[in-house]
């Protein structure tokens, strides 16, 4: 994750906190040149060209804001399709920085949601999506296997779950630095925390069974709500959309 | 609590932290900052560098393949949306007109990236021409959805 201290542990959504990517002037004046053409295709080959739009610094901020530990490259491949496909219909609005950021927040949705249905499936992990846990499970003494399904556990936790694991444990902050910046008790930081941990616990295969049933239930709940609250219907034909901060399932 | 395996610090940590609540985990965590520290850079994703060009991975094959994934699974579900109509009795979503533009602007995206068999693509584009005129069969396009939803292409899992 990049160290953008600032954006850290931040609840809302780009959008309503006025997010702007630093380049952001830089990519607003070329996206007109970038995103027209005949074929999304095209649009593809241009993205891939030097990175005109700076999607890979909105995949890092977006990753680092919301917490998740997702290979970037994964994430960042999938949002240049979406970008890509819905191109030629951009017309300027949302603002460029607002629209690229739904655009990666759509990507991680539907990664998740593959992420889930194919750990839910027993499916082997691809070769090339193992190849990104490889170093991230060097220095805990993980498989990269092992250390997916750590990473997937943490990505399905409740944004305030993850949050909090993420800033203590990842991050390294404070307990005080955390409550303050997210408005709550360090009590309640901790507590956020340890449903975290519970839940890497499991996927690390450390936790009893009975815990593993009780937070595993939890967890379906939670999924079970958010795939019938309609989440960013992701897979509709006609212009999706995506509402930044809300959790993908 | 009995842990599963203790075989490395990291489990071994987990486990006991897992035994720590409230003030105690706190502290436990900041006695334990070494280990996480590892963690931390390795967690840099590979793309935190951003500015730099995009590594093999992203290349426009690859992309490509993102994109024809998107695009199947959208063509997929417009089939199905029709499909789902027809059941029902029910004139279409997006009505019959629309949805049939629809259908051919996606299979026109399609066509576009080259790894879309033709025969399909003429298959898809016959039904999207026929859709205005409620001329397809429920099967039909059952079985085109399905075609689209099978082929091999990333992220085309649903």
């Amino acid at each position: 994750m990049s160290s953008e201290e600032t954006c850290r542990l931040r609840e809302n959504s780009p959008s309503q906190t006025g997010y702007e990517p630093e380049d952001a002037p830089r990519a607003r004046q070329h996206w007109r040149a970038v995103l027209g053409g005949q074929s999304p295709r095209e649009v593809l080959a241009r993205m891939l060209q030097g990175d005109p739009l700076d999607m890979r610094v909105v995949v890092s901020r977006r990753l680092t804001e919301r917490a998740y530990l997702f290979d970037a490259d994964r994430v960042h491949l999938r949002a240049l399709a979406h970008c890509a496909r819905r191109a030629l219909r951009y017309r300027g609005n949302p603002p460029l920085e607002t629209w690229l950021a739904e655009l990666v927040d759509l990507a991680l949705f539907e990664l998740l949601r593959e992420d889930a249905a194919a750990e839910r499936r027993g499916s082997a992990p691809d070769a090339e999506i193992l190849a990104a846990f490889v170093e991230l499970a060097r220095p805990l003494g993980l498989e990269p296997t092992a250390m997916g399904r750590v990473c997937l556990a943490h990505n399905l936790l409740r944004e305030p779950d993850r949050q909090a694991f993420y800033g203590l444990v990842i991050a390294g902050r404070s307990l005080e630095e955390l409550a303050k910046a997210q408005g709550v008790s360090g009590v309640e930081i901790a507590r956020r925390a340890r449903h975290g941990l519970e839940a890497v616990l499991i996927a690390a295969g450390q936790l009893p069974g009975a815990q593993v049933a009780a937070v595993e239930v939890e967890q379906e709940n939670r999924l079970g709500a958010e795939s019938t609250s309609g989440v960013c219907a992701s897979t509709e034909a006609r212009e999706p959309e995506c509402t930044q901060g809300q959790e993908p399932s | 609590m009995t842990p599963r395996n203790t075989s490395t610090p990291f489990a071994r940590l987990l486990f006991e932290l897992s035994r720590c609540s409230g003030a105690e985990l706190e502290r436990a965590l900041a006695d334990s900052a070494h280990i996480f520290a590892r963690l931390g850079p390795a967690a840099e994703p590979r793309c935190s560098s951003a500015t730099g060009a995009p590594p093999a991975i992203c290349s426009l094959e690859r992309a490509e393949l993102e994109l024809a994934g998107l695009i199947a699974r959208a063509v997929a579900v417009l089939f199905d949306q029709a499909a789902d109509a027809l059941e029902r009795g029910e004139d279409l979503p997006a009505g019959r007109r629309e949805m049939g533009a629809l259908l051919r602007e996606e299979l026109q995206c399609a066509a576009s990236t080259h790894l879309f068999p033709s025969s399909l693509l003429a298959h898809g584009r016959k039904l999207a021409g026929r859709l205005p005129r409620a001329a397809c069969g429920l099967a039909t396009l059952r079985d085109a959805a399905q075609q689209f939803r099978a082929l091999p292409l990333s992220g085309n899992l649903c």
